[in-house]
């Protein structure tokens, strides 16, 4: 199960997307997360609580994309994710 | 207490050392209005100061204390934002120079002080305000105007911002200014509360947006100030 801790902020910035900290979390979180509309598609499934499988059945039933290139694709962004110290797992 | 005017601003200060009321002295104000806001230093601000930079002598603490929260009023309520910059004006307009402390900001101005004489004004050295008003971005002289202590209780409106790097080469570029948020991120006072950040997000989306960005690679010399000077005039 991979969750977005507390007190991250998104926010629509130009033609994408950001993540930023707010409350304790800006404690943590300097920095910023900078996300296109897939980007946000799986955030979104992270806020409220899933998993790897989830999210990639969702892609694959939302976007025009081949199972391999999502599975990479979703495992960068929950690597960054992690790195950025921003899930609960 | 006095009341200081500081970005078009009334704001009540209580300053305890006399470090503190030099150094806001020339932004005292003696229009006969009621202050904007208050700021007031608890025990635990200054200590936050101190978990920030320890070491310095205790007014310090109460002078970047109080900035933070005259930083953090402006952009709760006052449409503006703190941004570490060298800022000057040329014929009424400003540029203003960012970049990771010890790139070389501060020698950058000094260098358009020196190729363009009194044509630059410096607006502050260090740690100006900007403001939103009326559609519109205005860089503030502040009192906090860093090491060599160069400001100018002015008010001028934005022209440029310039991503400074250093270079073997002085090169200078247009940006996508949009594409820069973590430059001014990395260099402003970062708000905990979501409305604060949701503003300091619109406010940057604006001004980057709308005011031309550009990257500058230079080195120490009179021909870095001329190239920068004419990267951004148009």
């Amino acid at each position: 199960m991979i969750k977005s801790k507390e007190g991250l902020l998104v926010r629509k910035f130009g033609d994408k997307y950001v993540i930023v900290a707010i409350d304790d979390m800006a404690d943590e979180f300097h920095s910023l997360i900078t996300l296109n509309d897939t980007g946000l598609f799986i955030w979104k499934l992270i806020e409220k609580g899933t998993d790897a499988d989830k999210i990639l059945e969702n892609i694959l039933s939302t976007y025009d994309i081949d199972e391999e290139t999502a599975k990479a694709d979703i495992q960068n962004f929950i690597e960054s994710a992690r790195k950025a110290g921003i899930l609960n797992e | 207490m006095s009341i200081y005017k500081i970005a078009d601003l009334y704001i009540d200060i209580d300053p305890k050392y006399e470090y503190t009321k030099e150094r806001l002295k020339d932004y005292i104000s003696d229009d006969n209005v009621a202050p904007d806001f208050s700021v007031r230093l608890t025990r635990d601000l200054i200590l936050q100061e101190v978990s920030y930079a320890p070491g310095l002598p205790e007014p310090c603490y109460e002078s970047t204390a109080i900035y933070r929260q005259i930083c953090l009023k402006v952009l709760e309520k006052y449409n503006g934002f703190f941004f570490h910059c060298s800022a000057l004006s040329v014929d009424n307009q400003a540029y203003l120079f960012t970049a990771q402390s010890g790139t070389g900001k501060s020698t950058h101005t000094r260098i358009w002080r020196e190729v363009f004489g009194d044509k630059v004004v410096m607006i502050n050295d260090d740690k100006p305000l900007l403001r939103l008003i009326d559609g519109k971005f205005y860089v503030y002289g502040t009192p906090w105007d860093g090491k060599h202590a160069i400001s100018n209780n002015i008010k001028v409106p934005l022209k440029a911002i310039c991503f400074l790097h250093r270079g073997e080469e002085n090169k200078i570029s247009k940006v996508v200014g949009i594409d820069h948020l973590h430059n001014i991120l990395n260099q402003t006072i970062m708000p905990k509360s979501s409305t604060s950040m949701i503003n300091l997000l619109d406010i940057l989306e604006k001004m980057l947006t709308d005011i031309p960005t550009y990257e500058l690679y230079c080195n120490i010399s009179q021909e870095a100030a001329r190239v920068s000077y004419m990267g951004m005039i148009e």
